[in-house]
Order: C-alpha cells, then sequence, then structure tokens
C-alpha cells in the first residue's frame, strides 16, 4: 500500500505538496482524474494513477488541457467528484471550455488545479492563474502549507458541489514540489453510479442571463468562504506593518518574521480563499494597519484587489500606505525566496539582518562556485535531441537559403539555446511551431525564398500539431515538420501519451502511430535515426527541396529512458594521439561546438576526454570527430 | 595580423561576399566548411586563428612573387602569358586518349604518363561524382582513373578537397591537374604549409588548364536538368567568338544554348579573376583556338620542361610549333583578362 492510499486517519506523513493535492482527492472521494503533464503540476496525477486500480479512480494523462477538462467535466456532469490538474500555459489550452463552463455551471464536484511556475523554471512564461479566476468568475483558493492542500482540495470539492461550478486551486512551484507534514483524513469507500440526468442542459446560451447566474455563484462561494479556516492573522492588535500574503509568500513571510524577531511590531495575515476575497476579515485587519506589504508571486493580483477593496472603503478606513510590487519594494517579476523576503522585511522595519558582504556569506558562496561549476543549460548527454539539431544545423547551411525553425514546447525547447546550435528562431505554446510553420510556408506566394521548418515532439504532436498539419494539408503550404520522437513526455517526466502502448495506470492502450496519421492526412512522411547524423542531414536536405507539406520522424528514445532500460550503450574513449584538439582541422569541434555534456576538455593535455560518469555511449560524437579520434566499442550486455 | 587568418575573415572577405572560386583549397580535413553541391558552406564557427582555409584561398590577393621565387627560381622575364620557357601545339599520340580529351587529350596523356613512370604516385583531378550528377576531386592513382577524368567541366566543383585526401593518404608525389584558382591555391599551400606536412615536396607536378570562368556547379546542373530532362550530357565545348554558344555532345545528338541564358550563373570570382592560363603551373594546357583535336601546351617551370621534353621524347604526345601569330593572340586574350576591371 503506497503512502498515498494509506488508510490511516491522524497519522502524520511528509508528502510533497503535489502529493497532498492528490490525498486531499482521494479523501474527497474523486473518481475521475486527468490531466495533460506540465511542470510543476504533472506529479498530481501521476501519483494518483498509482494508487487508482486499488481505489477505482479512472486516471488518465489527456492529449490536451483542454480535453482533460472536458473529460472531468463529462463525469462532474454525472454526478462524480472529479480533478483536473495543469500548469498555467496549460490553462490557456483549457480556457476556452473553462470560460464556457463557467456559464452552464457544472453538478457533482469539478475540481482544477493549477500550478504556476513563478520565474518560469520550466516555462516559458510565468503568467498568473488568479488572473483567470476574476475572469471567468470562479472562486480560487491558495494553499500556503502542504496540509492546506490536501485539505483545501477537500473543501475545493465541497464548494463546487454546493454552488455549481467550478473551483480552482492555484499552487505555485514552492507549494507544489516542496515537501512538509500533512495529517491523513479518511478515505472515502462508496462510489455513486455515474448519471448524466437527460433533464439536464449544460449550455451558455443566453449568454447575458448565465453571466448573471455566474455571479450569483460568485457570491454565494463568499458568503460559504467568509468562514474558511484558511484566512488567518497572527501578529499584534496593532502591527507597525501589516502583511498579507499567499500561497509559498505565507512560508517566506513566516520565516522572514521569525528570523528578524518581528512578531510583536509585524502583523501576518494570510489569505487562502483570494478569490473571492474574505472581504470582512480583511477590512478588519486595514482598519488597524498603517503600512501594508503585499507578499505574492507572479502578479500583484492580491495586492490589486486589496486596493480595490480598500477604495470602495476608504470613507471608514485609515490613510494606508501600500507597499509591493507596484511600489517597487517587492520585485514586479520572478519567484520569491524567503532570503528576498527577509531583506525587504528588514529594510522596512530597519530590522538588522547579516549583510551578503560577511565572512559566512562569502564562505557559503566560495564553496558553492566549487562544487557547482556554472553550466548553461543543455539536453543530457546522449540526448537525442542534440544529434537532430546538429543536423538540422548541418541540412539548413547546405541548403543556403536561410531556411527558418520555428520551435516549440518540450526538453527541444532549449534548441533555442547553444546546447541545440540556436537552431529554433521562435518559442512560443505547444504548437506554434507547426502553426507558424504552416503559415510561413505559404509566404512563397508572396516572393520568400525561405524554407519553412518545424519541430515538435511526440507528445505535443497529440496535443496541439495536428490541426497545424490539416491546415498545411489544406493550403498547400510548404513547410517540413520534424517530429524529434524520443517515445516519452520526457520533460515532464516520461509520462505515456497517446502514441504509448501503456496508459498512465500502466494497462495496455492503443497506440497511435504519428506515421500513421500523417499518412492518412497524405503527408509525405519519411521515418529516420537521428543517430545516423550525416544521413539525417542529407535526408533533411532532400526534403527541404521538395514542395508542399512534409513530416520527417526523428525516432530515437530518450536518453534517460534507455539509460534507465540497458544501461550505457558502448564505451566511448577518445584516442588522444589523434585527437587534434584545438588544432586547424578541429578546434575543439566536440567540446566547443558539439558540447555534450559526456565529452570534456582537458585544458592540461589539450585533448577531449569523454567523462564516464556522465556518458551513456551514444557513440554520436565518434561519428562527429573529424580524425576519427573518438572510439566506440559495443558495451556487452 | 596573423590573428586574423581565420575563418571568419574568410567568410567576411570571399564567402559572405559571393567570392568564393570553389576551388575546394579551404574545404578538404575542416569540418567547418565543406563543399555541398557546388558551394562552400560555412556549418560551424572556427576558433582556429590561423587555419589552412584562408592561407589557400586563391581570391584572396597575394603578392605573387614568393611563390615565383618557389616555382621559376630566378626570376625570369613576366610576359602576358606569365613567366614560360615556350608554348607549343600539342595532343596525345595515342588517339583514343586524343579523342576523349578535351582538346587533344594532353593532359590525360601527360598525367598516365607520370603515373605510369612513378613520376607521381596519386594525382588530383575533376571527375564526376558517382551517380553522375556532380564534377568532384578524385585521387587518380591508376592511367584508367586519369582517363575517366577527362574532359573539361566548365563549373567551381571543389575539386581541390581531394588534395586533402592524397596528403591524408600519405601520398608522397602528388600530380594535381586544377584550374588557374586551383593552382594559386596550391601554390598557397606548399608556401604556408600550417601543418608541417612538407606539402612542397610531396607535391610534384601541377598542370593548369586554361579558364575564363566557371559557372556556379549548384545552379549550371540545374540548369541543365531543367533544360535537358532526361538527357546524358558526355561533354560540354565552348567554341571560340563569335560562336556564343555552349556545345552539348548528348545521347540525343548535339544541342546549344545561348551563352546570354548562362551568363548569370558565372561566378563571381571568375570575372575578376586575372588569370586566364594557369601561370602558376608547371606546365599550362588549353584548346588551341581553330585548331579541333589540339591543345595549347605552356611550358613554364625547369620541371615542367624537363618532363614534357621525356614525354615527347617517349612519344606520349605529339608537339609542333605554335605560330606566332596565334601566340599573339593568346597574349592579347591573357592580357585582356587582366585589365579587365573588377566587377562590383
Amino acid at each position: 500500500m503506497s503512502l498515498l492510499g494509506l488508510d490511516a486517519p491522524g497519522k502524520e506523513v511528509l508528502l510533497m505538496g503535489n502529493e497532498a493535492m492528490a490525498r486531499g482527492a482521494i479523501e474527497s472521494g474523486v473518481t475521475v482524474a486527468a490531466a495533460y503533464p506540465g511542470n510543476p503540476s504533472s506529479e498530481i496525477i501521476g501519483s494518483l494513477a498509482g494508487v487508482a486500480a486499488e481505489l477505482g479512480i479512472h486516471v488518465e494523462w489527456s492529449v490536451n488541457e483542454k480535453v482533460a477538462l472536458e473529460v472531468c467535466a463529462a463525469a462532474a456532469a454525472s454526478g462524480l467528484n472529479a480533478l483536473v490538474a495543469m500548469k498555467q500555459n496549460g490553462l490557456n489550452v483549457a480556457a476556452d471550455f473553462l470560460l464556457n463552463l463557467n456559464l452552464t455551471g457544472i453538478l457533482g464536484g469539478l475540481v482544477l488545479v493549477v500550478c504556476d511556475d513563478p520565474s518560469g523554471i520550466s516555462s516559458t512564461n510565468e503568467q498568473d492563474t488568479r488572473i483567470y479566476a476574476k475572469l471567468a468568475d470562479l472562486p480560487l483558493l491558495e494553499p500556503g502549507t502542504f496540509h492546506e492542500a490536501k485539505d483545501m482540495i477537500r473543501d475545493a470539492f465541497a464548494l463546487s458541489r454546493k454552488i455549481g461550478t467550478v473551483c480552482i486551486l492555484r499552487s505555485v512551484t514552492r507549494i507544489s514540489h516542496a515537501r512538509g507534514n500533512v495529517t491523513l483524513g479518511p478515505i472515502p469507500r462508496e462510489r455513486i453510479k455515474p448519471f448524466f440526468d437527460p433533464n439536464v442542459r449544460l449550455m451558455a446560451l443566453p449568454g447575458a442571463p448565465s453571466h448573471v447566474l455566474v455571479h450569483e455563484r460568485l457570491k454565494r462561494a463568499e458568503e460559504i468562504l467568509e468562514s474558511a479556516p484558511y484566512n488567518i492573522y497572527k501578529g499584534p492588535e496593532m502591527p507597525e506593518l501589516l502583511m498579507i500574503t499567499c500561497g509559498a509568500g505565507y512560508l517566506f513571510s513566516q520565516e522572514a518574521i521569525s528570523i528578524l524577531g518581528l512578531s510583536d511590531r509585524v502583523g501576518l495575515l494570510k489569505i487562502g480563499t483570494t478569490w473571492p476575497l474574505p472581504e470582512r476579515m480583511i477590512l478588519n485587519s486595514l482598519a488597524k494597519a498603517s503600512r501594508v506589504l503585499f507578499v505574492e508571486e507572479v502578479d500583484p493580483v492580491l495586492e490589486n484587489n486589496v486596493k480595490e477593496l480598500y477604495a470602495d472603503n476608504n470613507s471608514c478606513l485609515p490613510r494606508i500606505e501600500f507597499l509591493g510590487k507596484k511600489s517597487g519594494h517587492v520585485p514586479a517579476v520572478g519567484e520569491l525566496n524567503p532570503g528576498l523576503v527577509i531583506q525587504v522585511v528588514s529594510r522596512l522595519m530597519e530590522a538588522p539582518w547579516g549583510q551578503s558582504g560577511d565572512e559566512e556569506s562569502r564562505l557559503a558562496a566560495d564553496t558553492l562556485a566549487k562544487f557547482a561549476p556554472p553550466r548553461s543549460l543543455a539536453f543530457c548527454a546522449g540526448c537525442p535531441h542534440r544529434a537532430s539539431f546538429w543536423s538540422i544545423k548541418n541540412a539548413l547551411a547546405l541548403d543556403g537559403r536561410n531556411g527558418i525553425l520555428f520551435g516549440d514546447i518540450g526538453c527541444y525547447s532549449l534548441a533555442v539555446l547553444p546546447t541545440g546550435f540556436c537552431q529554433s528562431k521562435t518559442l512560443h505554446a505547444m504548437g506554434s511551431g507547426p502553426g507558424m510553420a504552416c503559415g510561413f510556408g505559404v509566404l512563397d506566394r508572396l516572393g520568400s525564398e525561405q524554407p519553412s521548418l518545424a519541430v515538435c515532439g511526440d507528445s505535443t504532436f497529440y496535443h496541439a500539431v495536428i490541426p497545424a498539419l490539416i491546415n498545411g494539408v489544406h493550403h498547400s503550404s510548404n513547410f517540413l515538420l520534424i517530429v524529434l520522437d524520443n517515445n516519452a513526455t520526457a520533460m515532464t517526466g516520461f509520462q505515456p501519451h497517446p502514441g504509448s502502448t501503456l496508459n498512465a495506470q500502466g494497462l495496455p492502450a492503443k497506440p497511435l502511430r504519428i506515421e500513421d496519421i500523417c499518412q492518412s492526412l497524405g503527408v509525405r512522411t519519411v521515418i529516420h535515426d537521428p543517430f545516423d547524423v550525416s544521413g539525417t542531414s542529407l535526408v533533411l536536405w532532400d526534403l527541404l527541396q521538395k514542395k508542399g507539406p512534409r513530416v520527417l520522424i526523428l525516432r530515437q528514445e530518450c536518453a534517460l529512458v534507455r539509460g534507465k532500460k540497458e544501461g550505457r550503450r558502448s564505451k566511448v574513449s577518445v584516442n588522444p594521439t589523434r585527437c587534434l584538439g584545438e588544432e586547424c582541422g578541429c578546434s575543439r569541434l566536440c567540446t566547443r561546438v558539439f558540447r555534450c555534456p559526456g565529452l570534456r576538455w582537458n585544458p592540461t593535455t589539450s585533448k577531449a576526454e569523454v567523462d564516464e560518469a556522465i556518458c551513456i555511449g551514444c557513440g554520436v560524437c565518434a561519428d562527429i570527430c573529424p580524425v576519427g579520434a573518438i572510439q566506440k566499442e559495443k558495451q556487452s550486455a | 595580423m596573423e590573428n586574423f587568418l581565420s575563418q571568419n575573415e574568410l567568410r567576411r572577405r570571399i564567402l559572405d561576399k559571393g567570392l568564393c572560386a570553389a576551388c575546394g583549397g579551404c574545404v578538404g580535413g575542416c569540418p567547418y566548411l565543406v563543399a555541398f553541391r557546388g558551394r562552400t558552406v560555412v556549418l560551424d564557427a572556427c576558433a582556429v586563428e590561423n587555419g589552412r582555409c584562408y592561407a589557400s584561398c586563391p581570391v584572396i590577393p597575394m603578392d605573387s612573387s614568393q611563390i615565383i621565387g618557389l616555382i621559376f627560381g630566378e626570376s625570369r622575364p613576366l610576359t602576358g602569358l606569365g613567366i614560360y620557357h615556350n608554348v607549343l601545339a600539342s595532343r596525345a599520340a595515342d588517339e583514343n586518349v586524343a579523342c576523349r580529351g578535351q582538346g587533344g587529350g594532353t593532359v590525360t596523356a601527360l598525367m598516365m604518363h607520370a603515373l605510369e613512370q612513378g613520376l607521381i604516385d596519386s594525382t588530383i583531378l575533376t571527375g564526376v561524382s558517382e551517380d553522375g550528377a556532380f564534377p568532384v576531386g578524385i585521387v587518380a592513382q591508376t592511367p584508367a582513373e586519369v582517363a575517366s577524368c577527362a574532359g573539361s567541366k566548365y563549373m567551381g566543383a571543389h575539386g581541390l578537397s581531394a588534395l586533402r585526401k592524397a596528403l591524408d593518404m600519405g601520398k608522397q608525389a602528388i600530380g594535381v591537374v586544377g584550374l588557374p584558382c586551383q593552382v594559386l591555391s596550391v601554390r598557397k599551400m606548399m608556401l604556408a604549409d600550417i601543418k608541417q606536412e612538407d606539402i612542397r615536396r610531396r607535391i610534384k607536378l601541377v598542370v593548369g588548364l586554361f579558364c575564363n570562368w566557371a559557372f556556379s556547379a549548384r545552379e549550371f546542373t540545374a540548369f541543365l536538368a531543367e533544360r535537358f530532362p532526361e538527357t546524358a550530357i558526355r561533354r560540354i565545348h565552348i567554341p571560340p567568338p563569335p560562336a556564343n554558344c555552349l556545345e552539348m555532345d548528348t545521347d540525343k545528338g548535339v544541342m546549344a544554348v545561348s551563352l546570354d541564358e548562362v551568363r548569370h550563373i558565372i561566378q563571381a570570382s571568375c570575372l575578376q579573376c586575372p588569370d586566364m592560363t594557369s601561370e602558376l603551373a608547371d606546365v599550362s594546357v588549353g584548346m588551341y583556338e581553330g585548331r579541333p583535336g589540339w591543345n595549347t601546351l605552356v611550358i613554364r617551370s625547369d620541371f615542367g620542361r624537363e618532363l614534357i621534353d621525356r614525354i615527347i621524347q617517349s612519344r606520349v604526345i605529339e608537339t609542333e610549333t605554335f605560330p606566332e601569330a596565334n601566340l599573339a593572340h593568346l597574349e592579347f586574350a591573357s592580357r585582356r583578362k587582366k585589365e579587365r576591371p573588377p566587377q562590383a
């Protein structure tokens, strides 16, 4: 029995925030859960999948976030409790449905968890989900602790059922991916039979009257949430500084107050029901405040909403100085951390704190520098993407017409950086690369001579690329779609996708082959092994000379997946007598340009070396070395 | 200054300006510069500060006195045809060889004989790719391989890339047949010998061809494929003015194309090149205008003179005196190429 399915009410366990949310869903009797993987949200559905069979839950990795929300909406419309999870970018994909679902409302319980990625650590943006709650007039809760993350899911389901609409829960990286103590509750075992009442019609028309109902539901949510236990005030009766915070900011703020010893001077108002706000409680706190500091991640949502509330009630409130992102006291972008919040509070309260120039800080920085050498973002050793982009780079150079490669979302997003030889010229959303390539591919009619190319991964192909391909076929667009098929949703943790033979629960599933889909559209489709670098360049060059939509599937399993299964494939070594190093005819091609982390430059000997701890033995570097100084010997199993 | 003699400088001065002659001198043994279907392609930036690529590029101007000293020893009078001992009319004695060559098969006969006699152990020639689609550099090691390369290509074809192959194969007595740009590139390599490979000793014989200009191979092959689909072109010939056309021997008979149709795909570097007769070769060979089946043979270096004397004695080639009027005309044409102002 896994920890997540442990039936031991009252027991305190250590859970990751995402696991705590999954456990919350289990304690709410969730029976359908769906998601498209995306960090930092992936472990919610991932961990539910592990207990799905034993608890009788349908768990799936859906083809994209919109479908995941639709799958869960159907379950909720049938009276079930359904949980859908995604990252902030995914919410954009699901938004079209969400902004109509809010109008119809839903039966059953439907909780949408969105995990935001402040600083965009594993995202292209750091968008704030809370603005969507306001846009959609849907209630949104924000956990500030790990235990709360679990309990909030439970209460979000209850709220969803009570008011008849979707309830959103917003997490951030440091809640989703950090661990803390969680006290387990009971697991309900009774299951209701799904039934969609044929007398019910979920439709948004007519729009304006539906909108009225949306406002009514939100009003009702406000009444229910007013007494929620997630809005807490800690601190003196009349604080010199009132900090208003939510999410991970709560953890950082508590730390700052404690470390600076300010608990008798600074008050902390932690908001868990971010939308709609607990107005009475906030007004009570504002009535005793003179300076307010907002500590929240990404956008000043709490800050703006509280200021709006203040404006509405200013006649009975004191004069208050509001500090936060707008005033410049808190950085307007990026993730917060305890050190940063301590600095802000220390400066405001004139409470001294160890400066960064002191002996200990210097020692810490020196030690860190010694053990963590500076590295840029890079593909893993032996990653097939490196080989693919090497060939793309060469093919585009050989072609010489300034072909443009439109990038997409996945590990291969890194191809905008030197690890992918800066080949991708755009990077936006899932499927946007092929969509733009399709558009660029019709500009030859207007005089463009540049070839149009796009890359996408296998999972992305199913997620959002197929419509672009269909559009390209229909409009005879001249573009080459390169599918980097590594047989995994690698970036988010190797989740299965519609091309996989097993589903989220590890049960057999019908795989849809990318080549079959492309061929069914009448698209010229070629499959090649990217580890054959020179062959791939020529195949690419040849395809670039053709017209119409074309697909090249570069198929080679993710190095991490393969490494786990098979270990090292070949023993790779550098023959130092042949290695030319910095000389004419090499100029450190392998360590300066190809840059696989499995190779390193030895400045003492002026030769390249294989880092055996990292090399996985793909042997691509042996083919790239201009003088055959890198050898590979097949490793016997 | 040496710090700047890099790929980057080659790019700035030559490649980016479209001035590459496609001689092939820079592309052998380099992972950054490669020849692909008639173009010199930069795959990545190289960090070497004094590379073979820059040192061997014939389009980058240099003072030729060092090269002249290297090949001709003491300075001899410079004429409109460069330095030479004498000019002869020549053709291969073997009719089979003569009829395969462009003019009189002199070069083919000369290189076959040099290989047979062991004067050279290999020779760099421009042949045709395996699929017959493209001219490529070849390291010929047998007379039969030499014979298969006979005939002018009229394209910049990176033939010199094969010289790197021959050096890496360890060849010690290499012959080179090349266009004027290729002859200059070889001479620059011999002077610089950046990797100290004893190139001066190992390159035994340089035979230069006459050349007015060459087409861009990528565009010319595409032009031919489009203009003459499914036609095997055996030989291309440019008759002397005022013909103003290209003549092609094909499996469907002789076909012609007006030069006006293809002039725009002449390599830009060719229009700036001052050397029509490969003035830095040991011997130079070209057409004998107005006398089909014969070549013009310019004997330049002492080594070239010895060699030609030997093969005349061996009856490998036949020679006749080259008429004064023709020599005057050749010198006029050669001077005119030098005096033509560089094109923008």
